[in-house]
């Protein structure tokens, strides 16, 4: 697959582009409202083109099992002898990330395009910024170019919740939300980078994402354990896992509705990312000594997460805590796989992240779209709206029932592998997992119950007026992408056997499957 | 025949279910109607096909299998359709109510609002239910188990603009959640157990097996009865049932008694061989299956409203189903599933005629006498009570079916956790419950043919908000149309049998009822057992009580019926015999009044410390998780202004700490 390498490149180049001429686009039109909205169509045309290369990138490389591999001139990195050589791969176990970004981008940004012209330049650059750092931290092999990513990722969501975030009386200020979200991330992803640096320094080169493992065990365990903490803590405040999450609630609720479905859809992956396919392979040891200490926190968080569901009087917070559950579950799967349940439950984990940023990117969006202003609507003071938004409604039950892994949505069958694996380790933590998993789907439906159904009450509650509801053709964007769930529902192994072929054939974790 | 035709059976409802949910709003009334029973009627007749394909009783199976549905290198579940006699009469059963009831509804839908959804709902629903019976592993038929849910919520909450109906399906769909979580966790168990989740396989290999891991068989048992009990309504998980009767009364009838509830009986009788070797479960089935039969019975008795009564009278059978499964005798408890079918069907689309005709009341003290004015409705009723109440040999739809029921029961032994109950106990539990049905049957039946003399219930103000009538649920989509434009009589206005759609289908139950009822009947009461051998695959003939033995209690409940019907069925004679009831304040009585408490216990045991565990976290745990960076920023802030001192400005201080500092590394490294 050398002849297509080089398709791995406008990955990173087309929103890195797309930035730049957001940015520097001379603008005719003084006037900043029509230059706004010149703006938006700009980048939705841009961003229903980028989102079709990466489905077409990712479809190409799941269909072939060793995948792609670019590698780049390898240079000293300054005055030392370390080499950097900045590769890109992708292959079955990373493209299912890219298809999200892929499928997500455009339908978040044609949900919730900006129609009055509100959003200035800035807006589009921190996006694109944000987009091509998630990309960049998804198919970047080398680990310094992945450290890059990784810490540009933290600015473009900085600069765009900062420049076009709110706040709102349910909120802190823009302000305290960012510096925690800040603190937080970088706390994070600091001793990552000590975790590299080592890394580097014991192998001489940078031994990429995927040479993790051989490095690992050559070290001495004590060094293996600080190594493992550094990359371990970016993760879990990534993703969030519980006790890392003190981030989560007011980062997403001073964002502007789209920045909030991306950093739910894809920013969190990166967490994800980063435990399936960093952590799991590279420290398989590590975790499966912790392993009953980490899937016990996850099962708390899928519990914590799912109560504070409960607690909520408003939608969006209903999702960012729903989201806090579903990811602890997929974490459970993944710190849960080893022995003969090891591909299964690291090819689950996939599946349910790519399939969680499907339904979190639809959540995001619906919910801001049920008012004017894309403020969440508040459980009690509305009731009834499905009279003037039955296909919103419609759409957004549909959604809100694949979250709940109804059998025939994809996430079903991503949820069932999950607790499969969780269950082959600790029946009993399974059983309190799918607990979490059920109160968090009553308080979803509890609140689509709230708000649609009943008495109609609230439509002009101060603070709260009632949009329109979808057009048709955003209708018609919502059924395709029920499509895509209802397809890899009813035929899951559509996605399951490329990806779980591909782990397969990395050694690293036929090693650790006990595997010649 | 070709087993492609078998993925056609679920798909052409489904299908039509897509159109209809997409299109639903543009096409005309009649033509979504008919799309539906067209959709109905082609899986009705593709069963019919494979009737004639040799399958019943111990013929061969058809199968389907296009290969792994969700598999990896440790766990496997096919796309594996399964036809063999059982799946066949499930099947047969799903599609005749299916395709019976969607026709009737398009007479009784016609003047609501959201056609679409309800036609798209309940089609959706026959291809999940077909789905269910027709798969071959639990995982399969977990995916028809869920699609039966949904739908069972979406159309429970048809009438979402109404007060307490989103509450009514948001309460099915959290019970029934409760046992999917337990239903999963089963299926894990039992591939953990058994390498495999095909319920032909685990038929072949699960007994050796099972029996020797007894304990870990036991426990899949108990999780995968977790959700047959949520799905059929046994107790503890009863509760949701009788709110579902918020749904359209065609609903009622296919899915609330016919279909969907008999889905936890149906998935024990595929895995009765699980169940025979874990005593423990059985006993579990008994005594939580005696407690429903008794509660719905008793509860039966004292409801008003038409579709309650019914409703609970719906789970009082099922568990006679449950409790013949316990026995161990499968076939007894089928045929109960299916002679209920036939007579509960029937009382819910009378009793949805009756609700039509008067103009959606439900509450029976208003619906004094209106049986006079619906001849077909009466028969309806009656056939449907008389199968209900056991009346007739060979007529009634439940005569047999109950009588082998008490049959497997009379020998049985149930015991476990070192307690041991004796079937000739749950018999005599069982007869007493039976003779209680005839009273809840014939006293509704009393109302609806009573005269309209005696003193006058007062009217609940309807409209608006002030729904004053607990019972009376089920209604129009009111908003959207004003009184006078539903074509049929209301109140003061005339009552008559109204739909053509709703009589047919009347009329053709009323005569399947009774045929089934005949040909129920087995061989040692002069039957010939037809559908015994069917159902069971050509089993043994359960040994039952000659037809001459069974006058006696044959005697006595044409007595009790014909007195219950004689008291309610004259205000004069109703009102004394209900002022004695209230001298003995028999309607004040807790338990009644409250459902047996479980709702009261619920709302104690999980909701109230779900809530408080949920503010608690809210208010407590998470401004700590929060708070975390705020608390490093005021100790660095606290660090910070103590290490400020140290910055004087003063050049001999500095001095004197790097003169300090001299000495000091002096010392440590002379030390050295």
């Amino acid at each position: 697959m050398d002849a297509f390498s080089a398709f791995l490149l406008p990955i990173i180049l087309m929103p890195m582009g797309a930035m730049v001429l957001h940015g520097a686009a001379p603008s005719r039109d003084r006037a900043s409202k029509t230059r706004n909205l010149a703006q938006a169509k700009a980048s939705l045309v841009f961003q229903w083109v980028y989102g079709a290369y990466l489905v077409w990138i990712s479809i190409m490389a799941m269909s072939v099992p060793e995948g792609l591999f670019l590698r780049g001139r390898a240079v000293p990195l300054g005055v030392t002898s370390l080499l950097i050589e900045p590769t890109l791969y992708l292959d079955a176990r990373n493209a299912p990330f890219l298809m999200l970004m892929g499928i997500c981008l455009p339908l978040i940004f044609t949900w919730l395009r900006d129609k009055d012209g509100r959003y200035g330049p800035s807006y589009y650059v921190s996006a694109n910024l944000l987009t091509l750092s998630l990309a960049g931290v998804f198919v970047s092999d080398s680990l310094l170019l992945f450290y890059l990513f990784w810490e540009t990722a933290l600015l473009g969501a900085y600069f765009w919740i900062g420049m076009h975030g709110r706040a709102n009386i349910h909120s802190g200020s823009v302000y305290n939300a960012l510096v925690r979200f800040f603190l937080f991330t970088l706390v994070g992803s600091l001793p990552m980078l000590v975790s590299i640096i080592a890394l580097c320094a014991v192998a001489g080169k940078d031994p990429g994402v995927n040479g993790i493992a051989a490095i690992v065990s050559d070290m001495a365990p004590e060094q293996r354990w600080w190594v493992f903490a550094g990359f371990a803590l970016a993760f879990a405040v990534k993703l969030p896992l519980l006790g890392f999450h003190g981030w989560l609630r007011d980062t997403y609720n001073v964002s502007a509705p789209a920045c909030r479905a991306v950093l739910s859809a894809l920013m969190s992956k990166m967490g994800a990312y980063g435990l399936i396919l960093v952590l799991a392979p590279g420290f398989s040891g590590e975790i499966t000594y912790l392993a009953p200490y980490l899937q016990t926190l996850c099962v708390m968080g899928a519990i914590y997460g799912a109560l504070l569901c409960l607690a909520q009087d408003r939608l969006v917070d209903i999702l960012i805590y729903s989201s806090l559950s579903h990811l602890s579950l997929v974490a459970l799967g993944v710190f849960a796989a080893s022995g003969d349940v090891t591909t299964t439950g690291l090819t689950a984990a996939i599946f349910q992240v790519f399939n969680h940023g499907l339904i979190m990117a639809a959540l995001f969006a619906f919910d801001a779209r049920i008012s004017t202003s894309g403020e969440s609507p508040l459980l009690s003071a509305t009731g009834g709206l499905r009279t003037g938004q039955r296909r919103l409604a419609a759409v957004l039950l549909t959604a809100i029932f694949a979250s709940a892994s109804l059998p025939g949505f994809s996430n079903f069958a991503g949820e069932i592998l999950v607790l499969f694996t969780a269950f082959r380790s600790s029946p009993w933590l399974t059983l309190l997992a799918s607990v979490g998993a059920l109160i968090g789907a009553a308080a979803l439906v509890r609140a689509f119950h709230l708000i649609f159904l009943g008495v109609r009450k609230g439509p002009d509650a101060p603070g709260f007026s009632q949009a329109g509801d979808l057009s048709y053709g955003e209708t018609g964007l919502a059924l395709g992408l029920i499509g895509v769930w209802l397809v890899l529902g009813l035929y899951p192994m559509l996605f399951i056997r490329p990806v779980e072929k591909t782990i397969l054939t990395i050694g690293a974790v036929r090693a650790l499957a006990g595997l010649p | 025949m070709n087993p492609w035709l078998l993925l056609l059976i679920p798909l052409i409802p489904a299908l039509s279910a897509a159109l209809l949910a997409l299109l639903g709003t543009r096409l005309p009334y009649n033509a979504i109607g008919g799309i539906a029973s067209l959709a109905a009627a082609g899986s009705l007749a593709i069963v019919l096909c494979f009737c004639g394909a040799g399958v019943f009783g111990a013929g061969q199976p058809v199968d389907f299998d296009t290969g792994p549905w969700i598999a990896t290198q440790a766990f496997q579940a096919g796309l594996h359709l399964h036809l063999d006699s059982l799946s066949l009469c499930m099947c047969l059963l799903v599609t005749f109510f299916g395709f019976l009831i969607t026709v009737y509804s398009i007479g009784y839908m016609r003047h609501d609002s959201e056609q679409g959804r309800f036609f798209a709902s309940l089609n959706l629903f026959v291809a999940s239910m077909l789905t269910l019976v027709l798969a071959d592993n639990l995982v399969l038929i977990f995916l028809g188990w869920e699609g039966v849910g949904l739908c069972s919520y979406l159309l429970i909450g048809h009438y979402w603009k109404q007060e307490d109906v989103p509450l009514a399906a948001f309460r099915a769909f959290f019970v029934n959640r409760i046992g999917d979580v337990l239903f999963i966790l089963g299926v894990f168990t039992m591939f953990s157990l058994f390498g495999t989740v095909s319920l032909s396989e685990l038929a072949l290999h699960g007994p050796a097996l099972a029996s020797i891991h007894s304990g870990q068989a036991a426990l899949a048992a108990l999780f995968l009865l977790g959700g047959a009990f949520a799905k059929s309504a046994q107790a503890p998980l009863h509760v949701w049932l009788a709110d579902a009767m918020a749904g359209p009364t065609p609903v009622s009838a296919l899915i609330h008694a016919a279909t969907m509830v008999t889905a936890g009986v149906y998935l024990l009788a595929r895995l009765d061989w699980l169940y025979a070797v874990s005593p423990e479960a059985r006993l579990i089935i008994c005594l939580c299956a005696l407690t429903t039969l008794v509660l719905g019975a008793v509860l039966a008795l004292v409801q008003t409203d038409i579709k309650k009564i019914l409703a609970y009278s719906t789970l009082s059978n099922l568990a006679l189903m449950f409790l013949a499964l316990a026995a161990g005798s499968t076939g007894a408890g089928l045929l109960h599933l299916f002679g209920h079918a036939f007579f509960k069907a029937l009382l819910f689309l009378a009793a949805g005629s009756v609700i039509f005709a008067a103009h959606h009341e439900q509450d029976v003290r208003h619906l004094r006498g209106v049986l006079k004015k619906l001849p077909v409705t009466n028969i309806a009723f009656l056939v449907g009570c008389i199968g209900g109440a056991c009346l007739v040999p060979y007529l009634a739809a439940g005569f047999f079916s109950k009588e082998a029921v008490l049959g497997a029961l009379h020998d049985a032994e149930f015991e476990g956790f070192g307690f041991r109950l004796s079937g000739h106990i749950v018999h005599g539990i069982v007869i007493a419950v039976e003779l209680l049905s005839v009273v809840y049957l014939f006293r509704l039946y009393g109302y609806l043919r009573s005269d309209s003399a005696g003193p006058v219930v007062p009217k609940p103000v309807k409209g608006g908000t002030a729904h004053a009538s607990k019972s009376g649920h089920d209604s129009h989509g009111k908003d959207d149309h004003a009184h006078g434009d539903h074509g049929h009589g209301g109140h003061g206005g005339v009552i008559k049998e109204t739909s053509p759609t709703i009589l047919g289908v009347l009329g053709i139950l009323i005569l399947a009822a009774p045929i089934f009822g005949w040909l129920s009947a087995s061989p040692s009461l002069h039957g010939n057992g037809l559908i015994w051998k069917i159902i069971t695959g050509g089993g043994a003939e359960p040994e039952g009580e000659a037809l001459g033995h069974l006058w006696i209690p044959l005697v006595i409940n044409l007595i009790l019926a014909a007195a219950v019907f004689a008291v309610f069925s004259n205000g004069k004679r109703r009102e004394s015999v209900l002022g004695l009831l209230k001298g003995l304040r028999f309607g004040a009585f807790g338990p009644l009044t409250r459902k047996f408490y479980f709702d009261d216990v619920y709302a104690a045991l999980i909701t109230t410390p779900l809530k408080g565990a949920a503010y608690l976290s809210r208010l407590i745990l998470e401004n700590i998780f929060t708070g975390l960076p705020t608390v490093a920023g005021m100790l660095g802030r606290g660090l910070s202004l103590g290490l400020r001192r140290l910055q004087t400005g003063k050049a001999h201080q500095y001095a004197i700490g790097v003169l300090l500092a001299v000495f000091l590394l002096a010392f440590y490294l002379g030390g050295h």
